[in-house]
């Protein structure tokens, strides 16, 4: 009993590690995902690091570590909206909040034309902007956005595809 | 395809994804009580020394390889000892007949070369790459070639360890070492003769002359090819240019509008050449005869243009074995260096332009 224990302690402790190194490993990988969700460093920092803590509050429930990658995108996904609705109530914090980065009043962003279409992409419903993100930013494909975003691989295909109509219309090109 | 929307979003999320500024990135730490460390030696560092492959680098394939390296490279910018080397993790992208057997690497994998790595005498200091790093500095390094920003994704981009090596320290024992690890596609040594660094000139165009016992079917050899198409050996032997086919070319040459400038190297200077590119290199350079060394014409192209015209001009000419397009090879050089693809040349740069 005692030995069982014991490897069943050891694999759990892998599947710890797992979660953990791929935050390690995709640590920049994450913060500029959640950039482009939120606009800017600080707060795309927090949604990492906010979603690096429930996955290890919540690391039970992670069976298939193979997958942790998929599970940590989406948990900084997810992660977005409680962060920014945090971020409503808590004034004391050490780095300050950059505008977004494709505000008008953000030098990050140098092509003015980039600046209108991610503008555009923000208005966009949340499910298309996420969608749209995940295969035009970390370029990938139907069936891992579908597991990302925890729908249809077939919802993903109508969402890209409506989105990219919508950027179309606001933004005036023929397609 | 790609829609223009599909492209400009892209950019778009690329260039904003880039604002990120890795040197302020505050420490990932593990909520109300942590029971285990983070590994931050993990976390990718951005800053990747950029050296340009220019030479035909390991294994571009083809019999070609010597004259590519020769054609691009007269006079390489050694590394001195402590360039980096890449060690390219498994991906997908990968052919299922590779080593990694067409699947990514796996976390365990990739801790467990990270860790190998790290004791290993010769190396001094690591830095961990992943897909959507190497992704962007693949499309902001390739911003000139459409063709291969419209042939490559993020996921056919491995991930990497960059190795900073000691001073003087043996860099073919930390190749040994990696060879055969699991999770490992390739290790490339980026201070190698065959790399050196793109500053130094504008790439050049070389029109390589058919040579005694020319292999090439341009020359008039005939091929012998296995199924698959690749080259097995000569079934007879192509004929040397002659002297009135040579006058033609230079004579075709001068004529070209979008040549700056053109000079003429013969065996013994293209023999000194490589000499030159592979100080190092013993069995090369022994196993390497002056007659073994084709002439050519290296051309200085005008900037800014497209080659492929003159390019197909030269191909088409009586006595010319090859063209190599300085462009294109560095290209394939840095494609190999930085982002451990190995891609045909008809993918990397199509229609030799």
């Amino acid at each position: 009993v005692e030995v069982e224990l014991l490897s069943r302690g050891k694999a759990l402790m892998r599947e710890q590690v797992d979660v953990a190194v791929i935050f390690a490993e995709h640590h920049v990988g994450l913060v500029r995902l959640a950039l482009i969700m939120v606009g800017d460093q600080a707060t795309a920092e927090d949604v990492v690091q906010e979603a690096f803590a429930r996955t290890h509050a919540g690391r039970g429930r992670l069976r298939d570590p193979g997958r942790a990658l998929v599970y940590v995108r989406s948990a900084v996904l997810n992660g977005r909206r409680s962060v920014l609705r945090r971020r409503a109530t808590v004034f004391r914090r050490a780095v300050p909040y950059d505008p977004p980065v494709w505000s008008a009043e953000s030098a990050a962003m140098v092509t003015e034309e980039r600046r209108e279409l991610l503008v555009a992409l923000r208005k966009l419903p949340r499910r298309q902007r996420e969608a749209l993100t995940l295969r035009y930013y970390l370029g990938l494909a139907d069936q891992e956005i579908a597991e990302t975003m925890r729908i249809s691989a077939s919802t993903v295909r109508s969402t890209i595809a409506r989105g990219l109509t919508a950027l179309r219309r606001t933004l005036g090109e023929e397609s | 395809m790609n829609s223009p929307m599909e492209d400009r979003l892209r950019e778009a999320l690329t260039e904003a994804g880039a604002t990120v500024d890795t040197s302020t990135l505050r420490p990932l730490h593990g909520g109300r009580r942590s029971r285990f460390r983070v590994d931050l030696r993990l976390v990718a560092v951005a800053a990747v020394v950029v050296f340009v492959g220019m030479a035909g680098a390991v294994g571009l394939g083809g019999p070609g390889d010597v004259d590519h390296a020769v054609a691009v490279n007269p006079e390489p910018v050694r590394q001195k000892g402590k360039g980096e080397m890449a060690v390219f993790l498994c991906s997908k992208a990968v052919p299922k007949e590779h080593v990694c057997q067409g699947r990514n690497v796996t976390t365990e994998e990739t801790k467990a070369v990270d860790a190998l790595v790290r004791q290993l005498p010769e190396v001094e200091s690591v830095a961990f790459i992943d897909q959507a790093s190497a992704y962007e500095n693949f499309r902001r390094d390739f911003v000139h070639n459409k063709a291969l920003l419209d042939g490559v994704g993020a996921v056919d981009l491995p991930a990497s360890f960059r190795l900073t090596i000691r001073e003087g320290a043996d860099r073919d024992q930390v190749s040994r070492a990696l060879r055969g690890v699991a999770g490992i596609q390739n290790v490339v040594d980026l201070s190698s003769d065959m790399i050196a660094d793109r500053e130094d000139a504008r790439p050049q165009v070389k029109a390589f002359l058919c040579g005694k016992e020319a292999y090439q079917t341009s020359c008039g050899a005939e091929q012998i090819l296995d199924a698959e198409g690749k080259f097995k050996g000569v079934k007879k032997e192509g004929k040397a240019a002659t002297d009135a086919e040579k006058d033609a070319v230079r004579k075709l040459i001068d004529s070209l509008p979008d040549v700056e400038s053109s000079t003429f190297v013969d065996q013994v200077a293209a023999y000194e050449d490589f000499q030159k590119s592979f100080p190092d290199n013993k069995v090369l350079l022994e196993s390497t005869k002056v007659t073994d060394m084709p002439e050519a014409f290296v051309l200085t192209m005008k900037p800014e243009i497209d080659r492929s015209k003159t390019i197909s001009k030269l191909k088409r000419q009586p006595g010319v074995a090859t063209v190599v397009n300085g462009a294109c090879t560095a290209d394939r050089g840095l494609l190999l260096a930085n982002f451990g693809l190995i891609l045909p040349e008809s993918k990397v740069c199509p229609g030799g332009g």
